[in-house]
C-alpha cells in the first residue's frame, strides 16, 4: 500500500509525524517545537526514543528499476519521488526530496547518524532538531540543512552502564552534529561536546 | 455599582466552573475510570513498546512496573502522569531554556485542577507497609476521600469499575501494599491497578517533575485558598534527575520542582485572596536555606521524607492570573544555577 506524504501537498508537514512513528514502531515521542534563532522563531522537532537500540544501523538504501531512492526500515519503505504518478507502483512512503517531509524526515536520520557512532546503544535519546526552509533549489536546501544540522541541533543522550572516560574518549570521535550532551546514569555526570552557533545559523535562515 | 453587580454575579457563578461543571455536563466523570481506559487501551496493548511489565497479585490486584524492574522511558512517563489526572490533563514533553542549555522539561495543563490534581494526581495518601509509610497518589484517592488534600474538594468517585493507584519506590508493590491501599481507599484489591516506579529512572524522574501543578495546589490550599476558585491550571517544570542513584534523582527532581518550575493558575476569586497569600508561598520565602541543593536538606532530614518540614515543599513560581480583575500577580523565582549545576553534575565538556 502506498502513502504519499507530501508530493500531492509538496509543502505539508502532515503525515510525516505519523510516518516516522511507524517507521520506528511507535517507540517514540514526536512533536514539533520552535526555537529561537538569532530574533528568528525557527520551527524545530523533537525526537525522544525510547528503544534506540532497535533503530541504529537498521536503515538500509536502495534504487528501483526506475531509478527511485528508497529506504527501507525493517520492511517500511520510504521513496524519494518528484511526483506521485508512479505511486501504484511503490509500495511504501512516498515523499519529495525537497519537501517538508523530507526535511523533516532527515533530521530523523541525522539523529539515527549520530547515536550510531556510539558502541553502545543509548538507554534513551531527545534530539531537538532544527527544520530547514523548503527550497525548491535542492542544493540550497541541503546546504541550510548541512547548517542546522551540525551547528543547531541538540542531542541529549542517556548512557548506562560506562564509566565516564569511557563517554570522554566515545564524545571526543562523534562528528560535528551541534551540541551533544551524554548524561551518565551510572555517575550523574553529564559531558558535552560542541554548541549550537547562532552567527551561523543565521546566515542560513 | 454596575461593577459590584458584575463582581457579585461572577461570585454566585463561580460553582458551575470546577467541581460541579463536570457533575452537571458529564453527569459524573469518574476519575478512576478513566484511568483504568487509559491503563487497558494504551499501557497494557503496548507494554513491549513502553519498557514495562504487568503481573497479577495473589489478592487479584495488577501491579504495572514501569520503572522498577523495568526501563521504562518518555512514553511511560507521560501516561503514568496523564492516567494520574484521570483523564482531566495531557503532559507533553518541551524543552526549557536555562541561563547556557536548553535541557529536557515538561509541561502538565489541566482544566479541572480541583479534581485533577487535589482528588487524584496529588500524592498524599500515607500507607503502611513493611514497617514503614509508603505515600500514595492517583484517582484511588478519590473514592472515599482518603487524605486531608482529597477531602479539600466536594469531589468523590463512589463504586468505580477499577481504580487506579500510583507510588514511588524501589519495593515491587504486593499483597500487603495492595491490601492496605484498599482498605483506607475503599476498594478491593482485585479491583486496582497499582503504578510503580522508583525516583532513579525516567518515568520516576518524568512523574515527579511533573507535579508542578500538584505542587502549587496544595500549597495554595494551606494557605485556606478555595479549591473550586482554580479554574484552571498550568506549569512548565525542567526535567533532570535521570540518574541511577535514589538519592541523587531525588534530590534533583525535588530541586526541578523547588527550583525549577512555574506554575499559571486561572482563578476566580477577589485580588485581595491572592495577595494575603502571596510572600508565603514559594519556597525562595525559607531564606535560611534557600540556594541549598534538594539531596542535602533531605540529609538533613536523614533521608526521611516524613521529617521534611511542610515549608520546604514549595513551589518555585506562581503566577495568578484572577478573571475577575484581570490582573496577574506573581511569586517566587527560578534558580537556574541550582538547576543547571544539577544539569551537569560534575561533568563538564570534552
Amino acid at each position: 500500500m502506498t502513502k504519499s506524504e507530501d508530493v500531492k501537498n509538496k509543502f505539508s508537514w502532515q503525515g510525516v509525524i505519523s510516518m516516522l512513528l511507524t517507521l520506528c514502531d511507535e517507540t517514540a515521542d514526536i512533536s514539533f517545537e520552535y526555537r529561537t534563532v538569532g530574533d528568528i522563531k525557527t520551527p524545530a522537532i523533537s525526537f525522544r526514543l525510547d528503544q534506540p537500540q532497535k533503530l541504529m544501523h537498521c536503515v538500509k538504501h536502495g534504487k528501483t528499476k526506475s531509478d527511485v531512492r528508497f529506504d527501507i526500515w525493517d520492511g517500511k519503505k520510504v521513496y524519494f519521488a518528484e511526483s506521485d504518478e508512479s505511486e501504484g507502483d511503490l509500495d511504501g512512503y512516498i515523499i519529495r526530496n525537497n519537501g517538508a517531509a523530507g526535511i523533516t524526515y532527515r533530521s530523523f536520520l541525522e539523529m539515527l547518524r549520530v547515536i550510531e557512532q556510539f558502541d553502545k546503544a543509548p538507554e534513551f535519546v531527545w534530539s531537538s532538531m532544527l527544520l530547514a526552509p523548503v527550497s525548491e533549489d535542492e542544493k540550497i536546501e541541503a546546504e541550510k540543512e548541512n547548517i542546522l544540522h551540525h551547528y543547531g541541533a541538540i542531542h541529549t543522550i542517556w548512557m548506562d552502564g560506562l564509566d565516564d572516560e569511557t563517554i570522554k574518549d566515545t564524545l571526543k570521535k562523534v562528528e560535528p552534529c551541534g551540541q551533544i550532551r551524554v548524561q551518565n546514569m551510572s555517575s550523574a555526570n553529564t559531558w558535552i561536546k560542541d554548541d549550537y552557533n547562532d552567527n551561523k545559523l543565521i546566515k542560513v535562515l | 455599582m454596575l461593577k459590584q453587580a458584575f463582581l457579585l454575579m461572577l461570585r454566585n457563578k463561580k460553582t458551575e466552573r470546577g467541581v460541579m461543571q463536570i457533575n452537571k455536563s458529564r453527569k459524573h466523570w469518574s476519575v478512576n475510570e478513566a484511568a483504568a481506559d487509559i491503563i487497558e487501551q494504551k499501557l497494557i496493548p503496548n507494554k513491549e513498546r513502553l519498557n514495562i511489565e504487568i503481573f497479577v497479585l495473589k489478592n487479584g490486584a495488577t501491579v504495572i512496573d514501569m520503572g522498577i524492574l523495568c526501563k521504562g522511558g518518555f512514553l511511560a512517563g507521560k501516561l503514568f502522569t496523564e492516567i494520574e489526572l484521570g483523564g482531566l490533563g495531557k503532559m507533553n514533553y518541551t524543552m526549557v531554556k536555562l541561563d547556557h542549555f536548553h535541557v529536557p522539561g515538561l509541561q502538565v495543563i489541566s482544566d479541572d485542577p480541583a479534581v485533577a490534581e487535589m482528588a487524584s494526581h496529588v500524592a498524599a495518601t500515607k500507607v503502611p507497609w513493611q514497617g514503614d509509610i509508603q505515600v500514595v497518589s492517583g484517582p484511588v484517592r478519590s473514592i472515599v476521600g482518603s487524605d486531608v488534600f482529597a477531602q479539600s474538594v466536594e469531589y468523590r468517585d463512589p463504586d468505580p469499575r477499577k481504580a487506579v493507584a500510583g507510588v514511588q519506590t524501589e519495593k515491587m508493590p504486593d499483597e500487603e501494599l495492595t491490601d492496605n491501599i484498599g482498605k483506607i481507599c475503599g476498594i478491593s484489591p482485585d479491583r486496582l491497578y497499582i503504578m510503580a516506579a522508583r525516583t532513579g529512572c525516567m518515568v520516576g524522574a518524568v512523574q515527579v517533575c511533573s507535579r508542578n501543578v500538584e505542587q502549587s495546589m496544595p500549597t495554595v490550599c494551606d494557605r485556606g485558598f478555595d479549591m473550586d476558585q482554580i479554574i484552571e491550571g498550568n506549569a512548565v517544570s525542567p526535567l533532570l534527575g535521570i540518574v541511577n542513584d535514589e538519592a541523587e534523582a531525588g534530590g534533583r527532581v525535588n530541586d526541578c520542582l523547588n527550583y525549577g518550575q512555574e506554575t499559571n493558575l486561572t482563578v476566580r476569586c477577589e485580588d485581595e485572596d491572592i495577595k494575603a497569600m502571596l510572600d508565603d508561598i514559594p519556597f525562595s520565602k525559607n531564606k535560611d536555606i534557600y540556594g541549598t541543593p534538594f539531596k542535602e536538606l533531605l540529609e538533613r532530614c536523614h533521608n526521611n521524607w516524613a521529617n521534611v518540614p511542610r515549608d520546604w515543599d514549595a513551589p518555585c513560581r506562581i503566577n495568578f492570573f484572577n478573571v475577575v480583575s484581570g490582573n496577574r500577580f506573581s511569586t517566587g523565582m527560578i534558580n537556574r544555577k541550582v538547576l543547571e549545576d544539577d544539569f551537569m553534575g560534575k561533568g563538564g565538556m570534552v
